[in-house]
C-alpha cells in the first residue's frame, strides 16, 4: 500500500485511511479531544499522501508509523496549547473509546488487552512515568517535576518500563522485536 | 555533543515516547542513523509506543473521509520522477549498451541470445540495421534505404549474417555510429519535430514515441545480452523508466481492441510502483473496471515480452479479465 501511495494512487490512500483511521483518530482523541483529533487525523493522512517518502518500510510497519505520527502531532498540539497540570490530569484519566467495526474492534481489543496487561504488570513507578509521558505528552523533565523524582530517574524509568514492555510483548508476538538489552 | 552508548541507551525510552527536548531528540536521531544496533533497539520501543495506541482505537467521524480525499486530490504532490525527454531516454540507453558492449569479450560474442536465433554479435548487427532503418524513417539518413523486407526481424538479414564473419569491434562500431548519429541529429537545430508522424515496420509513431520505442528495444536487448553472458540485469534510470512506462501505458487504450475486440475497454487504473513509477488513469475514470498494481520495472519487462503475463507479480482489484486484456495489449509492440 505504501508503494502505491508513492506512485500517487489515491485509491490506496482511501484504503489506508479505512485501515488505520480509527487508530490515528483514537490516539489523537485520547490525547487532545474531539475537535483537534479530527484535524490531526486529516493532517496525518494528508502528510502521508503529500510526503510519502517520510515513511520507510525498512524502519517500521505502516501501522507503527501512522501511530507514531498521530501521537507526535497530538503531542505538538498538547505542548502548544495545554497547561501541564491539565495534561497530567488527562494522562491519568481512564477514557475508554469504541473501535469502529467488528474486525478493527477485534484487532484493537486483542492488542489492547495484551498491552494493558503488560502495562499493569509494570512496577507502579515505571507505569506512572510512562502514562504521564504517553498520555500527557510530558517530557522526561516534566515527568520528573510532576512526580518529584530526579530527572535521571524519570529517564531511566521510561527506558526500563518501555524495555520491559517490549520484552513481554515480544514473547507473545512475532511483530515486535526484542530490544536486545535488559 | 558526543554521548556515550550508555547515555544514548538511557535516552531511548524518552525518545520513543517523544519525551525529549528537540535538541536531544536530534542527537538521538543522528546516533540512530549511524548505529544499526541502537536503531533496532529504538525501533522495538517505538513499536511498543505504537501498540499502546491500539487500545484507544476510535472511529473518526464519518464526515471526515470524503473531505480528506478531496483535500488530497487538490494537494500538491512531488512528482516521484520526472520523465526524461525522448532524446535523452534514447541517448541514455545507447550509452548504457555502449558501456555493456565494451565489457563483452572473446567467445561471449558468439553465445546464443534468447529468444532469437542470433548470437550476441548478430544481435548487435540487428540493432545496427534497425538504427539505420530508424534514422532513414526519421528523415535523418534519407539516402540509406533497406534492401529486402522491412519487417523488424527480417530486415538486413544478410548484414546480420555477415557480422559473424567480421571482427566484433567492427559491428559494434557500426551500431554505435548509427545510434549516435540519431542522437546527434535529434539534438541538432535541424532535428525532426518530436510530434512529426513516423512509420516504423508498419506501425504509426511520432518522432518522440519512435525514440522511446527504440530506447525500449535497446534496453531490452542489453538485458538479453546480460542474460546470455551471465551478467546481472540492469534497470534504466528512474526518469527513463518513467518515460518508457508512460509511453507504453499511454498506448494501451488504443491497443486493447486489437487483443480483445469483443470486450470493449471502458476505464482502468494502472499503478506502477517503484522509483520511476506512477499512477495512470486510462479511459473513463467514472467507468473504471479495475486497478492494476505492479512494479514499474516488471511492467516494462512484461511489455518487452521478457516476463510472461502469468509471472507478473501484479495485484488486480476489480475485473481481472479486463486487466488481463490490458496486459496482453502491453506486449503488442514487442517482438
Amino acid at each position: 500500500m505504501a508503494a502505491r501511495l508513492v506512485a500517487g494512487d489515491d485509491v490506496a490512500l482511501g484504503a489506508i485511511y479505512d485501515q488505520f483511521g480509527s487508530l490515528v483518530h483514537g490516539i489523537a482523541l485520547r490525547l487532545v479531544g474531539p475537535e483537534p483529533a479530527a484535524e490531526i487525523t486529516q493532517d496525518v493522512f494528508l502528510q502521508l499522501w503529500q510526503q510519502p517518502g517520510i515513511y520507510d518500510p525498512d524502519q517500521a510497519s505502516l501501522r507503527t508509523f501512522v501511530a507514531v505520527l498521530a501521537r507526535r502531532r497530538a503531542i505538538d498540539e498538547l505542548r502548544r496549547s495545554g497547561r501541564q497540570e491539565a495534561r497530567e490530569l488527562r494522562a491519568l484519566a481512564e477514557e475508554p473509546t469504541a473501535a469502529p467495526n467488528v474486525e478493527e474492534a477485534a484487532l484493537a481489543m486483542i492488542a489492547a488487552e495484551r498491552v494493558r496487561a503488560a502495562v499493569d504488570r509494570l512496577p507502579p513507578a515505571q507505569r506512572q512515568a510512562i502514562e504521564l509521558a504517553y498520555f500527557g505528552g510530558l517530557t522526561f523533565r516534566d515527568v520528573a517535576r510532576a512526580t518529584g523524582m530526579p530527572e535521571g530517574t524519570a529517564k531511566s524509568r521510561l527506558r526500563l518500563g518501555l524495555g520491559r514492555l517490549a520484552r513481554e510483548l515480544a514473547t507473545e508476538s512475532s511483530t515486535i522485536e526484542e530490544p536486545g538489552w535488559t | 555533543v558526543d554521548l556515550s552508548s550508555r547515555q544514548l541507551d538511557e535516552l531511548l525510552g524518552s525518545w520513543a515516547l517523544e519525551a525529549l527536548d528537540p535538541d536531544e531528540a536530534a542527537l538521538v536521531d543522528a546516533a540512530l542513523a549511524r548505529d544499526p544496533a541502537l536503531a533496532r533497539r529504538a525501533a522495538s520501543l517505538r513499536q511498543v509506543v505504537a501498540l499502546m495506541g491500539e487500545s484507544m482505537a476510535a472511529a473518526p467521524p464519518p464526515a471526515l473521509r470524503a473531505p480528506l480525499l478531496q483535500r488530497a486530490a487538490a494537494a500538491p504532490r512531488p512528482d516521484p520522477a520526472a520523465a526524461s525527454d525522448p532524446v535523452t531516454v534514447f541517448a541514455n540507453q545507447v550509452a548504457a549498451l555502449t558501456e555493456l558492449l565494451a565489457t563483452v569479450d572473446g567467445e561471449e560474442w558468439h553465445l546464443p541470445v534468447e529468444p532469437y536465433r542470433w548470437t550476441v554479435i548478430e544481435l548487435v548487427a540487428h540493432l545496427a540495421v534497425i538504427e539505420r532503418y530508424t534514422a532513414h524513417q526519421l528523415g535523418i539518413a534519407p539516402s540509406w534505404s533497406p534492401a529486402g523486407p522491412t519487417g523488424h526481424l527480417e530486415i538486413g538479414a544478410d548484414q546480420i549474417a555477415a557480422a559473424g564473419r567480421r571482427p566484433p569491434a567492427e559491428t559494434v562500431t557500426l551500431w554505435r555510429e548509427a545510434a549516435q548519429a540519431t542522437v546527434d541529429a535529434a539534438r541538432s537545430e535541424h532535428a525532426p519535430a518530436l510530434d512529426a508522424a513516423v512509420e516504423l515496420h508498419g506501425w504509426p509513431f511520432t518522432t518522440a514515441t519512435a525514440l522511446i520505442a527504440r530506447a525500449f528495444e535497446i534496453w531490452t536487448h542489453g538485458d538479453d545480452i546480460r542474460r546470455a553472458t551471465g551478467r546481472s540485469l540492469l534497470a534504466p534510470e528512474p526518469a527513463d523508466l518513467r518515460a518508457m512506462s508512460s509511453f507504453s501505458v499511454g498506448s494501451l487504450p488504443l491497443l486493447v481492441p486489437v487483443v480483445a475486440p469483443d470486450a470493449p475497454f471502458e476505464g482502468g487504473r494502472v499503478v506502477l510502483t517503484g522509483t520511476g513509477g506512477g499512477t495512470y488513469d486510462l479511459g473513463d475514470r467514472s467507468r473504471r473496471q479495475f486497478v492494476l498494481v505492479a512494479d514499474v520495472v516488471d511492467y516494462c519487462r512484461l511489455a518487452a515480452r521478457r516476463l510472461p503475463a502469468g509471472e507478473l507479480d501484479a495485484a488486480i482489484e476489480g475485473d481481472e479479465q479486463a486487466a488481463a486484456h490490458l496486459l496482453g495489449a502491453a506486449q503488442l509492440f514487442a517482438i
